[in-house]
């Protein structure tokens, strides 16, 4: 896989997560407007949240595999590093 | 939670969206005062909800300029790792420092960042040979200013990865991308031109964020319809501005970026003295 293509798919990776979590977030604000803090609509909006939290981690999680795939070892390690630091950040965030 | 309420949230949404797209900021910088001074929303609230638009900001805009080949994904994901461990750790020490004091250290920054922009207004760093070798982590593009494919190496990249680490811990810290300072870092003093630089910065905030919007919202600071209204605004704004984007002309995006970034030291030192 050339940069261009790394980049090409990176970039439709990025622009689906981004379409499903705004499409949930519109959703979610629209029915927070008409029926209030209802649960369902708390979780159309959490899930919102997800998918967006989630975009860019699974951009890297992608990177990772693909960097693997062009025995790309230097860039596995960064891609690794970075998943590590953000794996690390959620067991601060559950400690909470 | 009155409508107007999150009516205004949302058109600072798209304000911020708007300038962030066009400067490869998060636009962060503009939301959270807007949200604290005007807005009177409580400060970790501002920035969680700023740190969420700013992953949105990443993803759209990153998604609209691949094929421009002006991300540069292998510097890009290098930094990260010294932007996510920043946004770790400054993740954390947000809910140790006294607030006051960060305040101030930041404007002072964003001072120091925009005499040096401003200073390099007419310098650029691209090579007008695209038969010119970019290195390991430089990169190639085309420029419509040159009219062709332009090529640049990257210099100092230890210096770049510490100020990627301080990046990632203000960001954390002040619920902003960071790309307010990695951008005039990478341009100044990295080699790296302005466009390019703005556009990979744009991609990298994503997981800068992520970083440190995962531990707020672990610490129930995140209020779902604010977030949802910012973001849905910041999509609006960054989509308008990146068409307008591809368009401006280097020199007066540096001017854009140093005077927003002398705004942003000034609401800095008023939010410090309060």
């Amino acid at each position: 896989m050339t940069p261009d293509q790394l980049e090409e798919r990176l970039g439709r990776l990025l622009s689906i997560g981004t379409a499903i979590s705004t499409a949930l977030l519109a959703v979610g604000l629209a029915l927070w407007f008409g029926l209030g803090p209802q649960p369902i609509v708390q979780q159309i909006l959490a899930a919102g949240i997800f998918v967006l939290i989630a975009t860019p981690v699974g951009r890297v999680v992608a990177s990772t595999i693909a960097y693997a795939v062009e025995r790309d070892w230097q860039m596995v390690l960064m891609t690794a590093l970075v998943l590590v630091s953000l794996a690390l950040s959620l067991v601060v965030a559950l400690k909470k | 939670m009155p409508v107007s309420l999150i009516a205004a949230v949302m058109a600072a949404g798209a304000v911020a969206g708007g300038l962030g797209a066009l400067l490869g900021i998060g636009g962060g910088v503009f939301l959270v005062p807007f949200l604290t001074l005007a807005l009177d929303l409580p400060i970790r609230q501002a920035l969680s909800t700023s740190l969420l638009t700013v992953i949105a900001t990443s993803s759209s805009v990153s998604a609209g300029t691949t094929g421009r080949r002006l991300i540069n994904i292998r510097l890009g994901m290098t930094l990260e790792v010294a932007t996510a461990a920043g946004g770790l750790v400054g993740g954390i020490t947000a809910y140790l420092l006294p607030a006051s004091s960060l305040y101030v250290v930041f404007g002072c920054t964003m001072l120091l960042i925009a005499g040096v922009q401003l200073s390099r207004l007419n310098v650029r760093n691209v090579i007008v040979d695209s038969n010119a070798d970019p290195g390991k982590y430089g990169g190639r593009f085309h420029d419509d200013e040159s009219g062709g494919d332009v090529v640049y190496r990257v210099k100092r990249l230890p210096l770049a990865l510490g100020g990627s680490f301080v990046a990632g811990n203000v960001s954390s810290l002040l619920g902003i991308g960071g790309g307010v300072l990695k951008v005039p870092l990478l341009n100044a003093w990295c080699g790296v031109p302005l466009r390019a630089a703005a556009a990979t910065s744009a991609f990298m905030i994503g997981v800068t964020a992520a970083s440190g919007a995962v531990i707020y919202y672990g610490s129930g600071d995140v209020v779902a319809p604010f977030a949802a209204a910012a973001i849905l605004g910041v999509r609006i704004g960054s989509t308008a501005a990146l068409r307008i984007g591809a368009r401006a002309k280097v020199r007066h995006m540096k001017l854009l970026l140093s005077a927003v970034m002398l705004v942003v030291a000034v609401l800095m030192f008023v939010r410090a003295a309060r």
